[in-house]
């Protein structure tokens, strides 16, 4: 199929600013970012799922087909009733494999519209209101705009904190530095790497 | 002696632990979207940059590196270096802010390691004075200057007809099974004693057989000034592409630092080094399939466009330095694997073109014995000329001519035997100097050697032998001259050329060692 | 030699050998004149003196036949036998020249075969000492790459100890260091309670550079 990436870039913003529409009228700010959440974890599942991706590129099917196949895999996850008609639009219509794309407009827009910044925050143990504050704050002195905390409790970092926004990441957890020392320790003599 | 103590270990270890940073910055990240084929699809990183290293880090916590390749609007294509089936989808992609870079200095040297500078013979680690970034801008114009020093192969038919200068891009090239890997190993033998380092880049062949090339530097004692970099055939493609340029970092590491590890200049002489790409055709196939499966467009023969690009910034980096910068120099000597002769293929052509000269290597002079098999008639060097001694340039001048009648006058043997005087004169000289041109493996001539040898055949003192005895009468002469003259080789050597003092006494030495030559019983 | 000489002696001899018989004939037949004259001397009484003396009518015809054999020897006899010691004279010359150039061709030869000795003599002893000294050389070249080799090897043995041991402690050292990480992550995995680790996130949070470093 002749590719435009104009037109393609078109139809991804169209598809995301019905999606943030759609959600704002159903619950505000709150449900915007919710939908935003939901829709990265869908797309980080459909990269990992080849059986999904080659259902959803079967020709064989008929887009009626692939719009029931979209409806049945997401009411199984338990989704938004509105991410699911949207995104079964978009499996009918055969433009699925965008959906990435889908989630960085809608996150873009998102952003751009009520001028804040998605920061994603995870953590092995639940944030207190006193830490909320103070990584807040440090997070909006950084970008220079309200900023949204979205809050992962992940054990297997065993400590510290790993913040993440606008595709730059700051890894302060205890894993990851335990990783550096024991690469540090490891290398002694081998030096292979130099120092960046 | 380093002992093995708790404490050694201890104080290893509380050094390492001082040089951690615990510093957080923030880095870009991207995700992998798809991984196959050594390939990995990256969403995010949007200010990579093209060749940039990449971080891959595993689920499980490994860390994979990569190669940003392709970088489009809303992904980056990579190749991935080392342990590919760790990496999965939705895998985190840091980028590094630097390019591939590989461990260089004087610990690498008689070792062998793969193309990322990890030694790989099992000699424990390598402590590197530096890095080197595989990818490198070659010196401009006033950085050079002309070559000027002889590179010696220690190969008489390549030295006298072929000479190749330091600094010079030599290209090696002949179909398989012709002694291309022979005439290289007898090259790095002959570099002993001659301030020459020498790395050998083993492009996608067997591992045993790298094995057996290592094992004979050794044993003629060529390992202590080589350095091995090895991408076998079992490696991934993406390490393969970059042997060659880490061999070239490796090797420029020692021709822009003086021996002292600090950076040349004209009182701190840079080093001479000799690369060897062996062979460039497999870096491109390499290459090639890296390029397909980025699904870049293929160009002819499936190539991507800019396998010519790949080729020539590698070879432009063989320099002479100029005295400013320390005069060092760096020889390439790459490989090219032919297809049943044809040079006319693509990646023979690119080389061809980009290279100061070409040895051609023939199977059918190879079976007929005529080994090195070199093919003097078409094998040129455009600039070695110039760093030749001259005793070597008065007497290759004669026998290039002799060859060439020879050549010429070789068809009309065929038709029968009535030649005249003179016909027949020439193609039994045509012949013997033919046969002076033989030579065994493992035992390179120095320069002197060779120079009398073709003297003496040009003088016509082996006209009389039979053909069968030339090598033999060559190697006895020089036996002969070593034992009871050999003031007439080191005058040879230490003056450089033919005077006529030396021409008188030599030409006594050969009347003297030929009345004792027996000439061996014919059949 | 001396056969031939007899030989040609002989044939020149039987010819007047042959003459001289001829010319016995006379005198046998004068002497029978003569025995007839006796008895008549005898007979006359007178015959004393005379019996000596020639009588001129023997003597006469003795005389002619003398001088004609004298003629004849001269014409024919006497060149015959110059002849022949000429050519004997001629013979013995000519061998005795011949000898004397053999003698002379022999003694230089001896000469020559004399000089060829001591050249060849000295020609082996050169080559001999070359030989020698080429051996000697080589000798020395061998002694020489032998000890390098040695040292060589003995000085490559103790890199490989080196290596080795150096390979032992990059090793150790690494397990080692895995080892301790790993405790490190179980305690404080399990060790640290909630506040603790909040502390630790305030403490990170205020130490992280800015999202904004590029």
């Amino acid at each position: 199929m002749p590719i435009n990436r104009q037109v393609v870039k078109k139809k991804i913003a169209a598809y995301a600013s019905l999606l943030l529409d759609g959600a704002f009228a159903s619950g505000g700010q709150e449900a915007a970012v919710q939908v935003r959440d939901e829709l990265e974890a869908l797309v980080r599942y459909t990269r990992e799922s080849l059986e999904l991706a080659n259902a959803l590129d079967d020709k064989r099917y008929t887009p009626e087909q692939h719009k029931a196949i979209m409806v049945n895999v997401l009411t199984g996850l338990g989704v938004t009733p509105l991410l699911v008609e949207a995104l079964a639009v978009m499996a009918q219509r055969g433009d699925f494999s965008l959906v990435s794309r889908v989630w960085a407009s809608y996150t873009e827009q998102l952003e751009q519209r009520f001028d804040l910044n998605i920061v994603d925050v995870t953590t092995a143990v639940p944030l207190d209101d006193g830490l909320r504050q103070l990584i807040s704050e440090k997070a909006a002195a950084d970008l220079g705009t309200r900023v949204v905390l979205r809050e992962h409790i992940d054990r297997s970092i065993l400590g510290g904190i790993i913040m993440s926004a606008r595709g730059r990441r700051i890894d302060a957890s205890i894993r990851s530095h335990l990783e550096g020392a024991r690469r540090t320790l490891k290398q002694s003599q081998m030096e292979v790497k130099a120092s960046d | 002696m380093t002992e093995i103590t708790a404490k050694s270990i201890d104080e290893a270890l509380r050094k390492q632990l001082d040089a951690l940073e615990t510093s957080v910055e923030s880095r870009e990240v991207g995700t992998v979207i798809q991984v196959g084929d050594g390939i990995a699809r990256i969403d995010g990183l949007k200010d990579a940059m093209a060749g940039e290293l990449l971080e891959f880090v595993s689920s499980e916590g490994h860390t994979v590196y990569g190669l940003a390749q392709n970088l489009e609007e809303e992904e980056v294509g990579a190749v991935l270096l080392g342990e590919v089936t760790t990496i999965k989808e939705n895998d985190q992609v840091r980028t590094t802010g630097r390019i591939v870079e590989v461990p260089s200095g004087k610990e690498m040297i008689g070792r062998v390691v793969n193309p990322l500078g990890m030694p790989i013979d099992g000699k424990g680690p390598i402590k590197a004075e530096g890095m080197r970034p595989v990818e490198f801008r070659a010196p401009g114009v006033i950085e050079r200057q002309g070559v000027c020093e002889p590179m010696q192969t220690g190969i008489l038919a390549i030295d006298s007809m072929i000479p190749i200068g330091r600094g010079q891009r030599e290209l090696i090239i002949g179909d398989r099974q012709t002694g291309k890997t022979s005439i290289i190993v007898d090259t790095i033998i002959n570099q002993k004693g001659k301030d020459m380092i020498c790395i050998y880049v083993a492009i996608g062949q067997k591992a045993s057989t790298v094995a057996g090339l290592v094992e004979t530097l050794e044993r003629y004692g060529a390992m202590d000034y080589t350095i091995v970099v090895s991408a076998s055939a079992s490696d991934s493609a993406p390490l393969q592409y970059i042997a060659p340029m880490a061999g070239a970092a490796m090797g420029e590491f020692f021709m822009y630092n003086g021996a002292d590890g600090k950076p040349a200049s004209e009182t701190n002489k840079g080093r001479h080094v000799l690369c060897i790409y062996d062979d460039l055709s497999k870096q491109a196939v390499a290459y090639r399939q890296m390029s397909l499966t980025l699904r870049r467009p293929p160009g002819r023969e499936a190539y991507p466009g800019d396998i010519f690009y790949l080729h020539s910034r590698l070879l432009e980096r063989a320099v002479k330095l100029s005295d400013k910068n320390g005069a060092g120099s760096l020889t390439a000597l790459p490989v090219i694997e032919t297809q049943a002769g044809d040079v006319s293929a693509y990646i023979p052509t690119n080389v061809i073109s980009i290279t100061d000269g070409q040895i051609f290597l023939v199977s059918d002079l190879f079976y007929q014995g005529q080994r090195p098999a070199v093919n003097v008639g078409i094998s040129v060097s455009r600039v070695g000329g110039s760093a030749q001694i001259k005793a070597m340039k008065q007497v290759a001048g004669s026998l290039r001519l002799d060859l060439a009648a020879y050549r010429e006058l070789q068809a009309f043997t065929q038709f029968g035997s009535d030649l005249d005087k003179a016909t027949q004169q020439q193609l039994n000289r045509g012949a013997r100097m033919t046969e002076l041109l033989k030579q065994g493996r493992y035992v390179p001539m120095p320069v002197e050697e060779q120079a009398i040898s073709i003297y003496a055949g040009g003088k016509g003192y082996l006209d009389d032998i039979p053909v069968s005895d030339v090598v033999r009468f060559r190697g006895e002469l020089i036996d002969f001259l070593r034992g009871t003259r050999p003031e007439v080789l080191s005058a040879v050597a230490t003056e450089k050329k033919f005077t006529d003092e030396i021409e008188s006494d030599l030409n006594a030495a050969i009347e003297t060692f030929k009345t004792q030559f027996a000439v061996s019983a014919s059949e | 030699m001396k056969a031939g000489v007899k030989k040609a002696l002989a044939t020149a001899c039987a010819p007047t050998l042959a003459a001289i018989a001829g010319l016995t004939a006379f005198p046998l037949a004068a002497f029978a004149n003569e025995e007839a004259a006796t008895a008549e001397g005898a007979t006359e009484g007178a015959a004393g003196i005379s019996a000596i003396l020639p009588d001129m009518a023997e003597f006469i015809p003795m005389l002619v036949c003398f001088i004609a054999l004298c003629i004849v020897l001269a014409k024919f006899g006497w060149p015959m036998f110059a002849a022949m010691l000429d050519k004997r004279e001629a013979s013995i010359k000519e061998s005795l020249e011949r000898s004397e150039a053999a003698r002379i061709e022999s003694e230089r030869l001896l000469q020559e075969y004399r000089q060829q000795l001591d050249e060849a003599k000295a020609q082996a002893a050169t080559i001999i000492a070359d030989a020698k000294k080429t051996g000697e050389a080589a000798m020395a070249d061998l002694g020489a790459r032998a000890q390098a080799e040695a040292d060589g090897i003995i000085a490559k043995a103790r890199a490989a100890i080196e290596a080795e041991k150096k390979a032992a402690i990059a090793e150790l050292q690494s397990t080692v260091a895995d080892t301790s990480i790993a405790v490190a992550s179980r305690l404080i995995g399990t060790d640290l309670d909630d506040a603790e680790h909040r502390r630790v996130v305030e403490r990170y949070v205020n130490e992280a550079g800015t999202f904004n470093a590029h």
